[in-house]
């Protein structure tokens, strides 16, 4: 920036805005935004449970199932929303078979991308009854899964033990 | 930047910048954003392999099997326990016993909070291997 020399003479309060660098951090706050958005869009809201002894997974999103239940126990399936299968839908025996049925076929779908890796993520809601979490772990039975790595948030002030790290 | 370099000497400290140190913060921002592998935490349960796997109570009388009820009953080989209780009895049930594993039962009415709370005092008190139980496929 100028430093305008303390002239007497010197009436120019407002000093020139510099126009570049004023577009150059608008730009990177773009950019931003663009990573961050689709994030959020994706509409899914729940609150995992708390657990202190947790391992840490590396998550690479094409060779890894995510299951999601959010708070109203809509389900997702690879953060996409599952048409079919909400709350009130699997209240019915009729809708919850059809319900099952369709989250099988998501689920065989996406292990067959990557059908050398049998976990399913799941990321459900805290409150939630242990019977939808149990409808989960059935249905990735059938998909051929071996593990459920039930995705939890840290209490602050603890920390996940570092050496433990997931073997898949 | 504001020395000036006349004889006078005027102040030699110079103002930061603070536009282009913003601008470089954002952009390490923006890079370790897009560079960071999501790590996702989570406590791993094992699925029964088969069928007949699904009842282990029947299976090894020495499997620990523990089972939450609603209304916060913990019971661990049908011992019954309070909340209170259940982290100290299972730390005393795994010291010293080398087979760290432990079959989890519970309630479809139980709060999903509450079984990753049972587990995760399971995982405190040793153990390593946490088997779920499903309830006979219908």
């Amino acid at each position: 920036m100028a430093m305008v020399s303390h002239d007497v003479t010197d009436t120019n309060v407002m000093g020139d805005i510099n126009v570049t660098p004023m577009v150059d951090v608008m730009l990177v706050l773009l950019i931003i935004f663009m990573v961050v958005t689709p994030a959020i869009a994706a509409g899914f809201t729940a609150r995992l449970p708390m657990g202190a002894h947790l391992k840490s997974h590396e998550f690479k999103e094409d060779e890894r199932t995510v299951v999601g239940i959010d708070m109203t126990g809509a389900y997702y399936v690879n953060k996409k929303l599952v048409q079919g299968c909400m709350g009130e839908q699997r209240a019915t025996p009729v809708g919850k078979a059809n319900c099952d049925q369709i989250l099988l076929a998501k689920l065989q779908e996406s292990y067959a991308r990557h059908p050398q890796d049998h976990v399913l993520f799941l990321r459900a809601d805290q409150s939630l009854p242990y019977q939808n979490i149990l409808d989960a772990m059935a249905l990735a039975k059938k998909s051929g899964v071996a593990m459920i790595a039930a995705v939890s948030e840290q209490p602050p002030g603890s920390r996940p033990d570092l050496l433990e790290k997931a073997e898949n | 930047m504001g020395v000036s370099m006349g004889k006078t000497g005027r102040s030699e400290v110079s103002d930061i910048n603070i536009t282009p140190m913003i601008d470089v913060l954002l952009v390490l921002l923006v890079i370790f954003m897009l560079a960071q592998q999501v790590l996702m935490k989570a406590v791993d349960i094992q699925l029964p392999k088969d069928a007949e796997a699904n009842q282990p109570q029947n299976q090894d009388p020495d499997n620990i099997i523990m089972e939450i009820e609603p209304g916060g009953v913990f019971r661990v080989n049908t011992r019954p326990l309070t909340k209170a209780q259940l982290p100290s009895f299972l730390t005393q049930t795994y010291t010293g016993r080398p087979k760290k594993v432990i079959f989890v039962k519970a309630d479809g009415r139980v709060k999903y909070q509450d079984v990753i709370w049972a587990i995760d005092m399971a995982r405190g008190a040793g153990v390593k291997v946490i088997g779920a139980v499903l309830p006979p496929a219908a």
